[in-house]
């Protein structure tokens, strides 16, 4: 029963800074962690906030307005004569 | 003795001001402490819901969001107000003595300055370097197309909390879809400001908006707008409208009108403006109402097309006489050649024929008199005046649609009746609803009632090309195609009688006849260079149907 008691005392005081020391370390680490989640956080919204900014200057570059302003800045011109060559379904009536 | 009681009052004193100072921190002042220890100890912030999105049929931005920033000032670490309120008055354009008004109140630790301000301009004040200026995360609709179908979509203002509200069109309608709703985040945070990850936290994630699909067309919203502008300087118009509509499904493809304004300086326009006149504003339909009066007469057998009456002369009603629009009077002619002359006088036979209850009845399952139930915002309906209060000479008149109001979208849903067998259909801006997950509702078209028989419908139909082939805008139609039409020339009624040279011209028709692809309104109020419809609405109706048959490929037949 002494020798009992006498190891608890030697090792109980061990587990017990094994324990302190293993806290500080978590703790160590999850504060880096917290500081990288925030900063991913602020990541998220940066990247948010740029694709929403894209989005809109695709909406801008490829808005009728802006492609009808192109293409006759590139010398496309509206067509006024139309020719229709064929009705439609005369292949289908030819037999081959 | 005296000294221990002494000691004893001394003592239980003392215990009586700590559990009365202990009861006011512990329960009275409890609340404000614990909030303030929560800020100390708490990080929360509200994650902002992203409104949705209004994209086209083809998935087009019609209107999307951009990132934009409140502007804020912290009057306790400004040092110079005068100073402050001169620098950032030039570049977010207030007056400086308002801001400096707004920052010296008293007791106050934020005071928004401006809304809504785009990220170009945020730097521009973030050079200049001001304690005291902060800027916080916001959004703001941006529209690529710039200020097309603006009457469609309506604008997002605030209501009456600061928050963001949408004002007619789908904006109105679909603001709750749109909306959204904000998240939160509640985390225990250390004395740098770190989230501490075992510590408590709760998380509210926000639920974004749903995007709405529309059946508009992009394309053909854009080149009808443009060619409603051409048409009212062409035609010296005050006001012009085009609603184009698919009429197997309801489906709105294009909606233009004229005036218009732009919906992102929403501001800077009269109110008189923002109210869609497609579906808030009324007006005598005119002679495009004979079409639907003559589909009556046809389904309840009171006449057939080769029906033959006599075109005599004027016809008398008590003390009114109604003449033909050109005073001119053709003898026996049939049904078909009434709406090829558009004959006032050929109507009113139709209208004796049908008696009044069952004109009112077809004027009724028609839609005209109660709201079509399209999905923006400011839809209005004309009354129709009760039945009893209907006298002879206003059955007359309601027979070549004068004394008869209608707003346009009651109109063309009427005749695309008439083009769908004879079917009336909800008119419908919206597809789809889309969530943020990718989920999608779909918004299936709905069928009203049959008003006319499938085989009315087609008779009608032959009759309304005839009409387009023969009458009196016969010069203006494209070759080859078959469409189904009909003019309409009403005078505008002013102070209780009608103006004999004010004029509501206006076309209506479908194409292709035998299977129809779009039914469309063109309506000008008061074209100067002719008042009459066939010669200013029909040619624009026309030139849009040219354009519509060249972008879906559609070759004369």
């Amino acid at each position: 029963m002494h020798r009992i008691i006498h190891g608890m005392s030697l090792i109980l005081p061990v587990i017990g800074v094994f324990l302190m020391i293993t806290q500080l370390f978590i703790s160590n680490f999850l504060v880096s962690a917290s500081k990288s989640t925030l900063l991913l956080d602020q990541e998220i919204a940066d990247i948010r906030e740029q694709n929403e900014i894209l989005r809109q200057q695709v909406g801008q570059e490829t808005s009728l307005s802006r492609i009808e302003e192109n293409a006759l800045g590139l010398g496309l011109v509206k067509s006024n004569h139309i020719f229709t060559l064929t009705p439609p379904n005369v292949a289908y009536n030819r037999s081959l | 003795m005296f000294r221990v009681w002494s000691a004893f009052g001394f003592f239980t004193f003392a215990l009586c001001c700590i559990v009365s100072r202990l009861f006011w921190w512990q329960v009275i002042a409890s609340d404000d402490l614990q909030r303030q220890a929560q800020s100390q100890y708490y990080l929360q912030f509200t994650l902002p819901a992203n409104r949705g999105e209004i994209l086209s049929s083809d998935g087009s931005p019609i209107v999307i969001n951009q990132p934009a920033f409140l502007v804020y000032a912290e009057p306790k670490k400004i040092t110079d107000v005068l100073s402050f309120s001169k620098k950032i008055s030039t570049v977010i354009k207030r007056e400086p003595e308002e801001i400096s008004d707004q920052i010296s109140l008293p007791n106050r630790v934020w005071v928004p300055l401006a809304r809504k301000i785009e990220t170009p301009i945020v730097e521009e004040l973030k050079k200049l370097n001001l304690p005291g200026l902060g800027f916080e995360k916001d959004t703001k609709r941006f529209y690529p197309e710039a200020s097309m179908a603006a009457h469609t979509v309506g604008f997002v203002g605030s209501d009456e909390n600061g928050e963001d509200r949408g004002y007619f069109g789908l904006e109105g309608y679909y603001d709750r879809e749109l909306h959204g709703k904000d998240g939160k985040i509640q985390q225990e945070k250390d004395v740098r400001g770190a989230p501490i990850l075992v510590g408590d936290a709760k998380r509210f994630d926000p639920e974004n908006g749903r995007n709405i699909i529309l059946y508009m067309d992009r394309a053909i919203q854009y080149n009808t707008e443009k060619r409603l502008q051409e048409g009212i300087e062409t035609y010296g118009a005050k006001e012009g409208s085009v609603v184009i509509m698919d009429p197997k499904t309801g489906g709105i493809l294009a909606m233009a009108s004229y005036p218009s304004y732009d919906e992102s300086t929403y501001t800077e326009f009269s109110k008189d403006l923002y109210k869609n006149p497609i579906v808030a504003g009324s007006y005598e339909p005119g002679s495009t109402f004979k079409t639907l009066v003559m589909s009556a007469g046809l389904e309840e057998k009171r006449i057939t097309p080769t029906t033959i009456m006599n075109e005599d002369g004027p016809v008398t009603i008590g003390e009114y006489a109604i003449r033909t629009w050109n005073d001119q009077y053709h003898g026996p002619i049939t049904m078909s050649k009434i709406l090829e002359y558009s004959s006032n006088v050929g109507m009113v036979y139709i209208a004796n024929k049908l008696g009044k209850d069952t004109l009112l009845r077809y004027i009724h399952e028609f839609g005209f008199g109660s709201p079509t139930g399209i999905d923006l915002e400011e839809e209005t309906s004309p009354d129709i005046r009760e039945d009893r209060l209907w006298g002879d000479i206003d059955i007359a008149t309601a027979s070549f649609g004068q004394g008869i109001a209608a707003t346009p979208i009651q109109m063309v849903r009427a005749v695309a009746a008439l083009a769908n067998d004879g079917w009336l259909m909800q008119p419908q801006m919206v597809k789809e609803l889309v969530d943020t997950y990718g989920k999608r509702v779909i918004i299936k078209p709905k069928k009203i009632r049959q008003v006319v028989s499938a085989n009315t419908a087609h008779v009608i139909t032959e009759m309304m090309v005839s009409a387009v082939d023969l009458g009196e805008a016969k010069w203006a139609k494209p070759k080859g195609y078959r469409i189904a039409g009909k003019t309409g020339t009403a005078q505008i009624p002013v102070a209780g009688h009608y103006d004999a040279k004010k004029t509501i011209a206006s076309f209506v028709g479908f194409a292709p006849a035998d299977d129809p692809k779009f039914v469309m309104l063109v309506t000008l109020r008061e074209p100067t260079s002719s008042q009459w419809g066939s010669e200013t609405a029909a040619p624009l109706f026309f030139t849009i149907a040219r354009d519509l048959f060249r972008y879906w490929g559609l070759p004369a037949q």
